[in-house]
This record gives structure tokens, sequence and C-alpha cells, in this order.
């Protein structure tokens, strides 16, 4: 048997969102709209691009936008004066200054009677380029945020967007004056990536305009000619992100007022040393707590999961690998689970009560990798209140232990010997486990026969000489040897035995009935219940009965 | 400097790539837990044999345990609210190799 302790070897927090939502939608929202959230994701509705050198760039949707749809304004200008804002919506990206060169995004969240006109105020009038943009599906519940804003960028003919799995984005360049062409979309790299360019303009010589749509891990290349510094900055909402917040560890489990914390965890374990050929006969997961905090559901289990068939991306990708539906969990082996309410402090290792199923599941020969979630997020009925838990962000906090051993099976094999005439032998019928025997050979010298009997033997060979004879019998022994000489003959008896051998001389002749001559070890303590003729040396003892 | 400050600086050592790190662990682990004195007792089992070899510590001793205990990857040290040496975050650790090896036989 061997214990092997892996410590973990990659460990990973998802969430299926990042960013805030609507303050009026619940997790049980964003649950119940979960397939339209992992399917569709953010849907554009209608988007409207306007140029112009007036003071207050403007433009108009084509309809009212939907209640609760998410509003973008892109608002890019040149040599302009002050900053452009935009009354009641609210800045999410901003890149160069007023007086220079402006990019900025800002959002809004559509009110029942929402206008269709969106005019945002300057005191000066400069080259301008406004889009405006409707978004519905996952971004009716949640809020876009920023991603990445960068001022000035040197001149390039090639910048890459971080698309690190939006679901819907916007990027926004605009350069000063000078000379360039229209943008292109050149490349797209990642999974599902999908993208769409749905502006440009080179009006005023100031703004292109990038949408684009992409699943997960893909990443926008375009191309742009120019001969000036450029300012680009993009928005959207990214899912799939790291559940990690500094101190707090990976966060798992879901609150109820909010999806900042729709994460899971994986773990990863290289159990690739534990041979494929070996038994498994005991598995744990201990998981270590936060190292500054310390959250535990109170009316959710802690499940694991087997989920070895996925590889958890380590770093820098924002792929799906780690975060599962609740039918895509119910689907999947649980190996462990901890009940809801367990003792949870700080930075405090807990052994995890296995499955029968988690020795089955280690992937020996390979690596094993475990999903963390909650008992809400297998069902997908929520409990009413917040049920997180945090984990340690560091993997080697957590590890496998595990119990194995090779176990080799002896084939049956089906022989018969056959020896009648050994001329010299060190042992005959030793140790008869479980099987009987029955022999009779012609043996010349032989040190023990019938040594340790717990099955039947029957022997009778032939010995002119012999150390030990029937010495420890705890089954039924018969022999009947002819033997010149013996030392030991039926010495600890727990069965019946019958010997009957034809003997000269024996120094070990408690048992039957017969004469004999007995020497004693030293220091020897003798008993005898019969009339008895003793010879006795050295210091022995001899204790003799009353009569 | 204990063996979890050594640890830990190659932890945050960026420069590193994790090949890198991962052949400095080894190393620090190597010299902390051969600086074990041997025999020593966790509960009722009796450690009497330790060698390392790249990520692996195996742990031979006396007593009713599924030996060897082979250790991979493990730390040098454990987290302990009494421990006498504080992480960056905070925490407080022993750097104990023999205390791994508690923890480990424990949790079996």
């Amino acid at each position: 048997m061997t214990t092997s302790v892996i410590y973990g070897s990659s460990l990973r927090g998802q969430n299926v969102q990042y960013g805030s939502v609507d303050p009026a939608v619940t997790a049980a929202t964003i649950y119940a709209n979960l397939t339209s959230f992992l399917t569709t994701k953010v849907t554009r509705t209608r988007f409207t691009n306007a140029t112009g050198s007036t003071t207050n760039p403007t433009a108009t949707f084509s309809a009212t936008p939907a209640n609760g749809s998410a509003l973008i304004a892109v608002i890019l200008r040149t040599a302009d004066n002050t900053t452009t804002t935009l009354s009641g919506w609210t800045q999410l990206s901003n890149a160069g200054a007023g007086g220079v060169r402006q990019a900025a995004v800002w959002w809004k969240r559509a009110g029942a009677s929402e206008p269709t006109v969106v005019t945002a105020t300057n005191a000066t009038a400069a080259a301008w380029n406004m889009t405006i943009i409707e978004y519905g599906g996952w971004a009716t519940l949640a809020d876009p945020v920023s991603i990445s804003a960068s001022a000035t960028v040197s001149s390039t003919t090639s910048i890459s967007v971080p698309g690190t799995g939006m679901m819907a984005g916007v990027c926004a360049i605009v350069n000063g004056s000078g000379s360039w062409t229209t943008a292109t979309l050149s490349t797209t790299t990642g999974s599902n990536a999908s993208l769409t360019q749905f502006a440009a303009t080179t009006l005023a010589n100031c703004s292109e305009i990038v949408g684009y749509n992409n699943s997960e891990d893909a990443l926008c290349t375009y191309t742009l000619v120019t001969a000036r510094a450029t300012n680009r900055l993009v928005v959207g909402w990214p899912h799939n992100t790291s559940s990690l917040v500094a101190g707090f560890g990976f966060g798992a489990g879901i609150s109820t007022t909010n999806a900042t914390s729709l994460g899971q965890i994986g773990f990863e374990f290289d159990t690739s040393t534990i041979p494929a050929a070996n038994t498994v006969s005991a598995a744990t997961l201990t998981i270590k707590a936060g190292a500054t905090f310390a959250a535990y559901p109170s009316a959710n289990a802690v499940e694991i999961f087997n989920i070895s068939s996925t590889a958890i991306a380590k770093t820098a990708s924002n792929t799906r690998t780690v975060w599962r539906t609740p039918t895509e969990i119910t689907a999947l082996t649980k190996v462990a689970s901890r009940p809801a309410g367990s003792a949870y402090v700080i930075n405090t290792q807990y052994a995890w009560p296995s499955e029968a199923a988690f020795i089955s599941n280690i992937n020996q020969g390979s690596t094993t990798r475990l999903l963390l979630a909650t008992t809400e997020q297998r069902t997908g009925t929520l409990s009413g209140s917040a049920q997180n838990i945090n984990v340690s962000d560091t993997a080697g906090d957590h590890f496998l232990t595990i119990v194995h051993q090779r176990e080799v099976t002896i084939p049956t094999v089906t022989a018969t010997a056959t020896a009648t005439t050994p001329g010299r032998v060190t042992a005959y019928l030793r140790t008869l486990p479980t099987v009987s025997a029955d022999a009779s050979p012609v043996i010349s010298r032989i040190v023990s026969l019938l040594v340790s009997i717990a099955a039947s033997a029957d022997a009778s060979p032939v010995i002119s000489r012999i150390v030990g004879l029937a010495r420890t019998i705890t089954a039924s022994a018969e022999a009947s040897p002819v033997i010149t000489r013996v030392a030991s003959l039926a010495r600890t008896i727990a069965a019946s035995v019958q010997a009957v051998p034809g003997i000269v001389a024996a120094y070990q002749p408690f048992s039957v009935q017969l004469p004999r001559v007995v020497r004693l070890p030293f220091r020897a303590i003798v008993a005898l219940s019969h009339q008895t003729r003793a010879r006795i040396s050295q210091r022995s003892t001899l204790r003799l009965p009353k009569e | 400097m204990t063996a979890l400050d050594d640890w830990w600086a190659v932890e945050g050592d960026q420069s590193l790539t994790d090949f890198e790190k991962q052949a400095l662990f080894n190393d620090i682990r190597a010299a902390a837990f051969l600086e074990v004195q041997l025999p020593f007792y966790v509960d009722a089992l009796q450690i009497t044999r330790i060698e390392v070899a790249g990520n692996r510590v195996d742990v031979s001793g006396l007593g009713d345990f599924s030996w060897p205990l082979r250790i991979y990857n493990g730390p040098v040290g454990v987290t302990d609210p009494d421990g006498n040496v504080t992480k960056a975050d905070g925490s407080t650790w022993y750097s104990d190799p023999i205390e791994v090896i508690a923890q480990c036989i424990r949790s079996a």
C-alpha cells in the first residue's frame, strides 16, 4: 500500500459574469436566463452612426429603445476644446482629452419611454463622430464594463483587440487631422469568434468604430493605415472571467442580490504518478480557506465533481472550462460533498467527505480535474440567501490524498507432482495452510516433516534421519514414518495427531505413550506426571508429583 | 531566512518561468526535508526515513499506515495561527517539514 499526497498543480475560479448587474436584477433572474445567456449572449438591436463638425454631436435611434436595453454611445472628437458630455448617461471609458483628440464611451439603461434622439454637449464646434447602439439579451441584465483604453497609441497599421470572452464590444478609434484610410477587420481567432464591423467613416478624418460579437477566447485584429497616432478603447460584457479577489481568494456560489459572485472553481492534480495498474482504495480532497476571509454557505452543501475531460486553462484564458450550468453539473459524477453550515475558518484546511465514486474517478496515469460548486448551482433552485464559499488562490494549498496499491491476480494452476525417492530434502510438507496432502516418499535425510499443518496431512515416508516431525499441528495429521533418528516429534499439538514411528532416539518426546530419554536444555523446568526417569544437568529444576 | 521565506521569494519572482520556479521549489524542499532529525513521531506512528527525489518526498515509518507516504509538489510549511513566520498577506505559518508530513498523514 502507498499513500500519495498530491498538491494542486493548477487552480482556476471563473465567474460567469464579470462586473455589476442591474441592481433590480437578482441572481434568480440571472439563473432563469442562463440558457439564453450562454447561447445568444448579448444581442445588438440597432445602431446609428452620425458625423459632423457642429458644437453638439447628435444621433437618432431608428425606433424607441426597449425598456431595459443597454444603450451605448461612442463619441469621437478632434481638436476639441473641452470634454464632450452626455447628460443622463454614465461614462464608461475615455481615452485622450478635450482639446486634443478624444474618444469616449457612455452608457445608459433605457427607460420606459426612452427618447430616440441622443445629444451630447460641448461649447466648441469641432469634427465629431457619434455612434449610438442598443443592446438586448444578456445586456438587459448586466451592466457593461470598460475593458481597455489606450490614449495616443503609436502609429501602427495593426491593432489587436483583447476579446477575452467578450460577448459584445465596441472599439473606438480616433486620430487627429492627417491622412488615413478606412480600417478593416482582418483577423479573428478563438472559438465562436464572430465580428461585425458595423460603422466606419472617415468623415473629418476623425473616427472609426468597430463593433463585434464573440464568444470565448476570441482575438480580433484590425488593420488601420494611418500616419497619425490614435486613441482606442473597448467596452463590453466580458464573461467567464476570474472569480479571484485579492485576499478573498477564488469565490464560488451565488449571491442573490447581484451577479458579482456567480463563480465556480476548478482544481487540477497531477495524478500521473498513480499507476494505471494500481487499485485506489481511498481518495480525499483537502481544500484550504482564503487567507484573510472565509465564507461558507449556510444552506448549501459544497460539492465536488469530476471534470477530468476538460483541461483547466491556467491563465489568460476565458474559455468556459470551469463554469457549468445546472444541467451540465447534473451530468457530472459527484465525488465529494461537505454539508451546509460546516465550520470554515480563515487559512484552515478541510478534508471534504468523499463519495464512494471518488476512487474510481481518480484519473490514474494522467490528470485529475475537479469542479467545486454549490448545491443550488447543481439544482438551479436558489435558496433565497447568498450561498458563497471562497478558497485560497494558491493551487499548492489544496491537495489530494490517495491510498493505492498494486494488486496481482495469481492464476490458478493445476499441477501434479510425483516424488517418491528424494535422497535428501530440507523440509517436506512443511506448511499446509488450507489443502490436504498425502505423501509417502522414501527420504534418506530430512530436516523437518509436517512442521506446521493447518490442514490435514497424511505422510508415511521412510526416513533415516530427521530433525522435526509434526511439530506444530492445528489440524489432523497422520504420520507413520520409519525414522532412525528424530530430534523433535509432535511438539505442539492443537489437534489430533497419530504418529507411530519406529524411533531409535527422540529428544522431544512429550506426546504419545513411548518410552523415552529426555535431555533438557539449560535451566529448563520439567513437570513430570508419571513415573519417569530423567537425567538432569547443570542448574535445572525438577518438580516431582507428591506421590 | 526560513525555508518558507525562500519559497515565497521564488513564488513572487515574476522573472522566473514556471519551470524555473519548480526547480527552485524542489531544491528548497529537498534542503528542508533532509534536515529533519529522525526518527520522530506523528501520533502513534514513528517516522524513520525521508528521501527526496525531484518534486517527491518519500516518507517511511512504523505503525498502522499505508506506507510509504509519497508527497508530490508539497510545501515546506503549514499555516498555523501560532506560526512564527508571517506571509505578505498576513497569514502565519510554521516553516516546518514535520508539520507537512503530519498534515499529510492525518489527511489519509
